[in-house]
């Protein structure tokens, strides 16, 4: 965890959630508050973070991001690498023993971290989520190929594991020929009804 | 003869890379009386990529789905577990009356426990198993309903029902890391390698799934000799003796023919 970090963990603590300096801070759209995730439950027992099989690769752990979300201070979890890390395997939210929902809140901060345009902490998975609903959105179904296409376009770069999708299509795994599209009228209807949100 | 009637949501992967995994459901749930009928015009999940970036377009994409399914008037199964998870949180937001089914689900019913037991030509005494589920299969318990989510037991009761010799680990339930296998393969490598490991250390001839993404994750990513990773169905159709399984062993990465021929089931 950076020195920032803490020290804005610090201050959340310190300061308590009704702190007035902590709750009139310019913020991007609080997690704090929001329902059904009951961010501000946490007492930092850090299970979360013990049974998170990414936590390692995360320079703020779940346990940290969820108190930088109760206590409104956003900023560093949105710009972090670590909720691009997040597999969304709901062990978090599984264990919490006060209902907090972790995986939860780690959504709720990729959604602020993609609409509010801060740079992310890792731009490939956001690129990859991108891709993934372009392809969807074109498609109605998604088609390994052209994700891998849609991804290399999103990410301006080859996807990791370029010999192992080689072998997968030797395979006959990853089909060469996408399916016929699906819906697609009534699915941007869809994205766009989203969009005013 | 068909015992019961169901909506089949297939997901991208089962009409993608898991073509075995869809090939295998339909042949041994029409074995067992169980009618799948897909939806015709369902569309993608969102998966990930949907709660990750929209989580209004993520529950209208599931909703969508069940919207299918209650025009359908059947209770929808999705082989996938992702696909699973989401359609899952639409039933429980929406006020659509269908219950979503995971394809294990249905194979671990009483009724279809009994029928396997009964169908049995091939037991799978002779093969060494571990079962793994992964995480949105079972997780959270407030989505799944389900109350052994720390040690899950239906993939387990339904191996026992084909006589397969199940060893016990302690990872039925860790992340293989998914979502993550295009962007970030190093992380998954490492997830989804530990994993074999522990199988092997198990004693595992093989490694048993419900769910695509875990299948296909573990069974690319393995660094030394190779563990096959089977889908419970493929098995399925073995011990129930069905024609037609040959050409779902050359899709997997690790070939299981050695294993399964050595258990005396090929």
């Amino acid at each position: 965890m950076s020195t920032a970090a803490f020290a804005l963990e610090r201050q959340a603590v310190m300061a308590g959630l009704s702190d007035p300096m902590v709750a009139n801070r310019p913020q991007i759209d609080r997690i704090r508050g929001v329902e059904g995730l009951h961010a501000e439950l946490c007492f930092s027992c850090r299970k979360c973070s013990a049974g998170c099989p990414v936590a390692d690769d995360m320079e703020l752990a779940p346990h940290q991001l969820v108190r930088l979300a109760a206590a409104g201070l956003e900023g560093e979890a949105l710009r972090s690498s670590g909720i691009w890390l997040c597999t969304s395997c709901q062990t978090c939210t599984t264990r919490c023993p006060n209902g907090v929902d972790v995986a939860g809140v780690i959504d709720a901060l990729k959604q602020r971290a993609a609409a509010s345009g801060v740079k992310p902490g890792d731009g490939r998975m956001l690129a990859f989520h991108r891709a993934f609903l372009d392809e969807l959105k074109a498609r109605g179904r998604v088609h390994e190929m052209a994700l891998m296409g849609r991804y290399l376009l999103r990410a301006r770069r080859l996807p990791e594991d370029m010999r192992l999708g080689a072998r997968m299509v030797q395979k006959g795994k990853i089909a060469l020929i996408p399916p016929k599209k699906t819906a697609t009228g009534e699915l941007r209807h869809l994205f766009e009804r989203g969009k005013g949100k | 003869m068909t015992v019961r009637v169901l909506s089949y949501y297939p997901g991208c992967s089962l009409h993608g890379m898991s073509r075995e995994y869809d090939a295998s459901t339909r042949l041994v749930y029409r074995a067992l009386g169980i009618d799948l009928r897909e939806l015709a015009s369902w569309t993608c999940c969102g998966a990930s990529a949907g709660h990750s970036l929209d989580q209004g377009l993520a529950m209208a994409l599931a909703t969508r789905n069940l919207e299918l399914a209650a025009a359908a008037g059947n209770d929808l199964v999705a082989p996938c577990a992702a696909c699973y998870h989401r359609l899952k949180l639409g039933e429980k937001e929406s006020s659509s009356h269908v219950t979503v089914l995971h394809a294990l689900d249905v194979a671990s019913s009483s009724e279809t426990l009994d029928r396997l037991r009964e169908s049995l030509r091939q037991p799978l005494n002779g093969l060494k198993v571990v079962c793994y589920y992964g995480c949105l299969l079972v997780r959270p318990p407030e989505v799944t309903g389900r109350r052994d989510y720390e040690d899950p037991q239906s993939m387990d009761q339904v191996m026992a029902a084909v006589e397969a010799d199940i060893r016990p680990w302690s990872f039925k339930t860790d992340c293989c890391g998914a979502g993550l296998a295009v962007a970030r393969p190093d992380v998954v490598r490492r997830l989804s390698s530990r994993l074999v490991e522990m199988a092997r250390e198990a004693g595992a001839d093989c490694i048993v799934t419900a769910c695509p993404l875990c299948q296909t994750n573990l069974d690319t990513r393995q660094e030394k000799r190779g563990l096959p990773v089977l889908y419970f169905t493929e098995l399925l159709a073995c011990a129930l003796g069905l024609e037609g399984t040959e050409s779902w062993w050359r899709r997997h990465m690790v070939d299981p023919v050695p294993v399964l021929a050595k258990a005396g089931i090929l």
